[in-house]
């Protein structure tokens, strides 16, 4: 087939009215451009923006504020303070019903900042002990031996 | 070459501030429907091409003090209306990270469901045909073969030479009517 032998037809339509309307829309077009390039509009439309993202970043300020602080809270005591705040009693059940061994738990002293009285004596020590504490070593212990 | 005097007292009423607006009015509703149908023929689909026909005039506004008039005036507002084109055709493929085969498919859905489409078999199979052929030469080829354009005046808008012009056609055209006896 040749191409001079099909009809130079325009297959393609626009909508009644359309080229009536089109010079409105393109003059309408400009009209909104120079509108945002003025800067009295460009600063209106600012400010509009600023308040419009004010209250989500207060939003988020509170937010992070919260968690920052409520995590520094929690941060705030040493596990050593921790520690200090519980209960002697509480810590000796936990020692005597928990399966950690005195050699355990030896290993673990921080040698290095324990502070030794060298100058005390083993009857100094048992001098500070109450009755009660005195029996209890006793029953632990067979040999009197080991204590003193 | 002399300006015709449509155009040159167009040219006039854009250079004053007080008549711009109305003699740009004026140059709109002479070159619409030449730019329209330019842009509409490589588009295909009519919402695409109002999009782009507006943003061309609208170029043209803000460019008139840019225009100079060594060139015609509408071989100028042609010129800005091709690239567009291409530079529409060209986003369309990038943004959607389409091979051209998509983009002619897509092109090709148009003709078949535009409701602003009409024509026999023949002149849908031509269409189909020209959305075979690369967009640079899609266009040569509609300038020359729907617009009857000299291709001296095609050479101006494409700024490619009136030999290269010529063999694209000649090209375009043996490609049209192997794929139309197909």
């Amino acid at each position: 087939m040749k191409l001079e032998d099909i009809n130079k037809e325009n297959i393609h339509k626009v909508p009644e009215g359309y080229f009536d309307e089109l010079s409105q829309m393109i003059q309408s077009k400009i009209a909104d451009q120079q509108k945002t390039a003025d800067p009295v509009y460009k600063r209106n439309n600012a400010l509009r923006y600023s308040f419009q993202l004010a209250l989500p970043v207060a939003i988020i300020l509170l937010v992070v504020g919260y968690f920052a602080f409520f995590k520094n809270t929690s941060q705030e005591l040493s596990p050593e303070e921790m520690l200090a705040e519980v209960d002697t009693n509480e810590l000796v059940l936990y020692l005597e019903e928990s399966e950690i061994t005195t050699e355990e738990i030896i290993e673990n002293i921080d040698l290095e900042n324990f502070e030794f009285d060298f100058n005390q004596t083993d009857s100094d020590l048992i001098e500070d002990m109450s009755e009660e504490e005195l029996d209890g070593l006793l029953n632990d212990y067979e040999d009197f031996d080991d204590i003193l | 070459m002399r300006t015709p005097l449509e155009d040159q007292e167009l040219i006039e009423k854009l250079g004053r501030e007080e008549s711009r607006n109305f003699g740009f009015n004026l140059l709109v509703r002479k070159y619409q429907e030449r730019i329209y149908w330019h842009v509409r023929k490589m588009v295909i689909d009519h919402d695409d091409a109002n999009d782009l026909v507006q943003d061309i005039f609208v170029k043209v506004y803000n460019n008139l003090d840019k225009f100079r008039q060594d060139a015609q005036l509408y071989t100028w507002i042609y010129r800005i209306a091709t690239n567009e084109c291409l530079t529409f055709l060209t986003r369309k493929r990038r943004r959607f990270f389409l091979p051209i085969g998509d983009v002619e498919g897509e092109l090709n859905n148009k003709l078949d469901s535009s409701p602003h489409v009409t024509g026999d078999d023949v002149q849908l199979k031509l269409q189909r045909a020209l959305l075979k052929l690369p967009d640079k030469q899609r266009l040569v080829f509609n300038m020359k073969y729907f617009d009857d354009m000299k291709y001296e005046e095609i050479a101006e808008i494409t700024d490619t030479s009136v030999g290269a012009l010529k063999a694209s056609y000649h090209h375009a055209v043996k490609k049209i009517e192997e794929i139309l006896s197909s």
